[in-house]
């Protein structure tokens, strides 16, 4: 169905000029894009790949110098369809001198929130992000991931039907990052659409639906996550850990197939997992989990000495 | 300083002012549109510039329909907020308590301590708010630009209308509540830097014989207190049976005092009041001066005793010449005591006369339809001394009434009366006593004054406003607000020339245009003499040709291409600067302050012009803000 095409550009095209009109970079070429209601749509892409600035574009930030951004199916430039977007940008762009409460009701104010809702919605939003700590202290001394925090609630005010992020977790620890993560997968589930901007790979795995790889201002791939990552000539298998002994049956067993085992062991976890699981436990059993005179003693790295008490 | 005295009246103000207005919006108007144009087209060639500044047209009307209160407001109170907490203020207030200090130092015992006072407390204002006013206001829009913020701001379903009202009302409110104080503060400080009082005792007062038969009256001074003292004199009437009885000092330095009698005989004491009489807000009404020459002729000039710049124009002594004003208006429902006459006169002596004296005038009243005349007071004028009389209700002449007609030459040689010679008649003059508003007065309100020197060789010298009939004396009060709101309407248009021009130029840039703009105005009409090439000298590049080959300033320019060029060229400079004067409002209409400290109430008149000039700029300037900001890539 046509209304349900949120996001559309036609040939969307961006050169940066100087003052005098002089061609600096070319930092999108033609993209045609459609993002559809509901869906997590990733755009992919190494440093000054064009993502921030089509981000922009779709704003109206930038005029284009080409083509069209469409939002709710209006030009990008028309005010009323900031309405129903958040926009969380690349860094925090809030009033310093403001506390957290004040800069979310500052924002309230001006989607003309009625005053009870305004309240109520910068009470749950500052519980969300978890300032609730810091709400009656100035912007100006935050750290980088508490702006990012009061960046997203804000981002939310509105409670937008579109959210647009450019590099949602930068600047956020492992935990923000998988919170951020989650909350992504929440609004998807409240039936938001989401447009997120990043160059980390993981996170867009993990949340997106659709992801488009820009490199150079130029649309290099998009589809469905799983069928881009789908690898067609390999199969993978998991089980509980098995004796030695399994593997040499095994080998036989696949070869008897005509397929060939390409690896074998305990997969290894990855750094994040990791420091979820420490976090995690950190929280149930207070005090010093990493005892120092193994350290001392043994050496062992410190993340085996970790992996041996989990044993 | 000269106070202006002839405004014209607001409806003949209005109609070439909303002309003026209207040319001005579209002026503005076509200004953002062409920068808008011009900026967006060098970045993206004009094809794509001409549809986004379509685009804005269409918009502006659904923009300017969708402009909430709510959302201006937020950003208003944000702009409030952004000031007292980045702290701007406290400078301001340490410069306040220093330059009030530094007014500690003015000389209360000056001759006119109320002005002396008045004009520091109101320039000292006038520069700290509008130095605030500039410099708050610059810098927030391009703030937003420069640490992004705008890019929080602008995706939010906020107009740019709606930003650059927001902060014009922030700082308006900000800066409002600053003036508020500073004006109270100031005016507590004006008025206890005067505050004295003297003393006075029976040693001090000894009796003096008078006129009357056998009668006595005591005179004296006061103590001395801020470098001066008071004369004291209590009539016989008042010393029949002075307890309880009250009477006003002499004044000096601008003020008075009022005694209080309290006691019997030998326990008689004076008590004296604080300063009494030194603010005053007098309402003055103004007449039309004309001048009669010493062979009967009136004339719109009289003579002119030497100096070239003066000001005012003289009559010479003991001659039929006179200084004529007609009044307008005058109702014996508002004067029910007579016509309080106040005037300062110029005084040239050619010989030193008796130095110990001043001049003598004489004063007399005229209808101007009977052609009555009725000389009322003679008086001793010295310089620039200012000089009350009161014409009472029942006039006894000062001298024999005649019936004149005043007659004025054309430039054709005919000679016209204002009243015909033989309609004169001499009847009128037949009475010994005579009633102002009978006689004198004409039914719909007229009336002259005549003013003769008569003492031989000696000159009396006035310009228009150097004698009014003070109508009433305003609250004092009331005159120290409404000069602060002078104040505040020029702060409000700094406020709203710094908004906008910084939601184009970089902060100092923006500072610098406001500036620019605002001396501009203060040489208003300079510049519009410039531009319409009535200067001496020439155009600018014709005089810098001079100034070059050091030619005076008569000096032709010479007949060859490069003159033509010259003068063409300064015609185009003329036309932008005649532009730019039109962009600025006469700055010098909203000095005001002058009639505060010399005691004049300011016209309501000229309030209301200033307020209607005020807002007359606010909205094309407003458009421009708004259009310039539209029309901004915001993240480029
Ligand atoms: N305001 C600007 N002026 C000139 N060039 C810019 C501007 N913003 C971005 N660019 C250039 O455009 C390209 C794309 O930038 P950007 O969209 O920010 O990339 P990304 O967000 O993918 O890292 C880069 O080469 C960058 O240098
Ligand atoms: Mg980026």
């Amino acid at each position: 169905m046509e209304t349900d095409v949120i996001i559309e550009t036609r040939n969307l095209t961006k050169t940066y000029r100087d003052f005098w009109g002089r061609q600096k970079v070319r930092a999108l070429s033609a993209l045609d894009l459609k993002i559809y209601r509901g869906e997590i749509f990733g755009l992919l892409g190494p440093n000054g790949s064009g993502k921030t600035t089509t981000t922009k574009l779709l704003l109206g930030l930038l005029f284009p110098s080409s083509g069209e951004a469409l939002v709710f199916n209006n030009p990008a430039d028309d005010v009323s369809k900031n309405e129903r977007i958040g926009y969380l940008p690349e860094e925090s762009y809030l009033y310093k001198f403001l506390n957290a409460e004040e800069t979310l009701d500052f924002y309230g104010r001006l989607f003309r929130l009625p005053t009870n809702v305004r309240r109520q919605r910068v009470r749950d939003l500052i519980e969300m992000v978890g300032l609730g700590w810091a709400k009656r202290r100035q912007l100006k001394e935050y750290s980088k991931g508490m702006t990012r925090r009061i960046g997203l609630a804000q981002a939310l005010i509105n409670d937008p039907e579109l959210i647009i992020m450019d590099e949602p977790t930068t600047g956020l620890d492992p935990i923000g990052c998988r919170e951020m993560k989650d909350l992504i997968l929440d609004l998807k589930r409240q039936g938001k659409t989401i447009l997120m901007c990043s160059h980390l790979l993981a996170d867009v795995q993990d949340v997106c639906d659709r992801i488009g790889i820009l490199y150079q201002g130029e649309l290099k791939e998009m589809g469905r996550v799983s069928d881009l990552l789908q690898v067609r000539d390999v199969t993978d298998i998991q089980t509980t850990k098995l004796p030695p002994e399994a593997e040499a049956e095994i080998r036989r067993v696949v070869e008897r197939f005509g397929g060939q085992v390409k690896s074998y062991g305990a997969p290894s976890a990855s750094l994040e997992e990791l420091f979820l699981k420490v976090v995690e436990e950190g929280k149930t059993h207070p005090g010093k989990r990493y005892q120092a005179s193994e350290q001392a003693t043994g050496d062992s790295k410190p993340f085996e000495a970790n992996q041996k008490k989990e044993g | 300083m000269v106070l202006e005295t002839q405004f014209p009246s607001l409806t003949e103000w209005f109609k070439p002012a909303a002309l003026a207005w209207i040319i001005r919006i579209g002026s503005f108007c076509l200004i953002a549109l062409a920068l808008g144009f011009l900026i967006t087209g060098v970045r993206m060639g004009p094809k794509r510039s001409w549809a986004i500044v379509k685009g804005a047209i269409k918009n502006a009307f659904s923009d300017l329909a969708h402009l909430s209160f709510k959302r201006i407001f937020a950003v208003a109170m944000l702009s409030f907020k952004e000031a007292i907490r980045r702290k701007i203020l406290i400078g301001f207030v340490v410069f306040i308590i220093v330059l009030l200090f530094a007014g500690m130092f003015l000389d209360p015992s000056s001759q006119d301590p109320a002005r002396l006072y008045i004009n520091f407390i109101f320039w000292v204002n006038n520069v700290l708010i509008l130095l605030l006013a500039l410099f708050i206001s610059s810098f927030s829009i391009p703030n937003d630009f420069k640490y992004k913020t705008i890019y929080t701001l602008a995706t939010k379903p906020v107009r740019s209308g709606e930003i650059v009202l927001g902060r014009i009302l922030g700082f308006t409110l900000m800066c409002s509540a600053m003036l508020i104080v500073m004006g109270v503060l100031s005016y507590g400080f004006v008025i206890r830097s005067v505050a004295h009082t003297h003393k006075l005792t029976s040693d001090d007062l000894r009796y003096v014989a008078t006129t009357q038969e056998g009668a006595q009256a005591l005179e004296g001074k006061t103590s001395t207190v801020k470098e001066h003292k008071h004369s004291v004199y209590l009539s016989p009437e008042i010393l029949k049976d002075p307890a309880g009885k009250t009477v006003m000092t002499e004044p000096t330095n601008g003020h008075t005092h009022q005694i209080t009698i309290v006691g019997q005989g030998k326990d008689r004491q004076y008590k004296l009041s604080g300063v009494k009489n030194m603010f005053t807000a007098r309402v003055p009404i103004y007449g039309n001066l004309r001048f009669r020459d010493t062979t009967n002729f009136d004339t719109n000039k009289g003579i002119n005793v030497g100096d070239e710049w003066e000001y005012r124009s003289f009559i010479q002594g003991n001659s039929p010449a006179a200084l004529i004003w007609l009044f307008k208006n005058i109702k014996q429902s508002s004067f029910p005591n007579g016509l309080p006459v106040e005037m300062t006169l110029g005084v040239f002596r050619t010989h030193k006369g008796n130095i110990e004296r001043g001049v003598m005038g004489g004063l007399a009243i005229r209808n101007p339809d009977t052609g009555l005349m009725v000389e009322t007071h003679l008086f001793e004028s010295v310089e620039f001394n200012t000089k009350r009389l009161l014409v009472p209700l029942k006039i006894k002449p000062a001298s024999r009434p005649q019936v004149i007609s005043s007659k004025t030459k054309l430039s054709n040689g005919n000679v016209v009366h204002d009243i015909p010679e033989n309609k004169l008649n001499q009847a009128y003059a037949q009475k010994a006593e005579f009633d102002l508003f009978k006689d004198l007065v004409t039914a719909d309100g007229r009336v002259e004054i005549w003013v003769r020197c008569l003492d031989p060789m000696q000159y009396f010298g006035a310009a228009e406003p150097d004698l009014y009939i003070r109508a009433y004396d305003a609250p004092f009060a009331l005159n120290f607000v409404k000069g602060f709101v002078c104040i505040w309407l020029e702060m409000f248009l700094i406020i709203v020339y710094g908004v906008t021009l910084s939601s184009l130029l970089s902060a100092p840039i923006a500072i610098l245009g406001t500036i620019f703009i605002m001396i501009t105005g203060v040489f208003h009409n300079y510049v519009l003499q410039l531009a319409n090439g009535l200067t001496e000298g020439g155009g600018v590049l014709e005089s810098m040709y001079r100034l070059l080959r050091q030619d005076n300033m008569i000096t032709e320019l010479p007949d060859n291409v490069l003159g033509d060029v010259i003068s063409m060229s300064d015609q185009v400079i003329n036309y932008i600067i005649g532009f730019v004067g039109y962009l600025a409002p006469d700055m010098n209409q909203f000095a005001n302050s002058e009639y505060v400290a010399s005691g004049f109430d300011i016209p309501w008149n000229l309030m209301t012009i200033d307020a209607l000039t005020a807002l007359a700029f606010f909205i094309p300037l407003y458009i421009f803000g708004y259009l310039c900001m539209k029309l901004r890539e915001i993240a480029a």
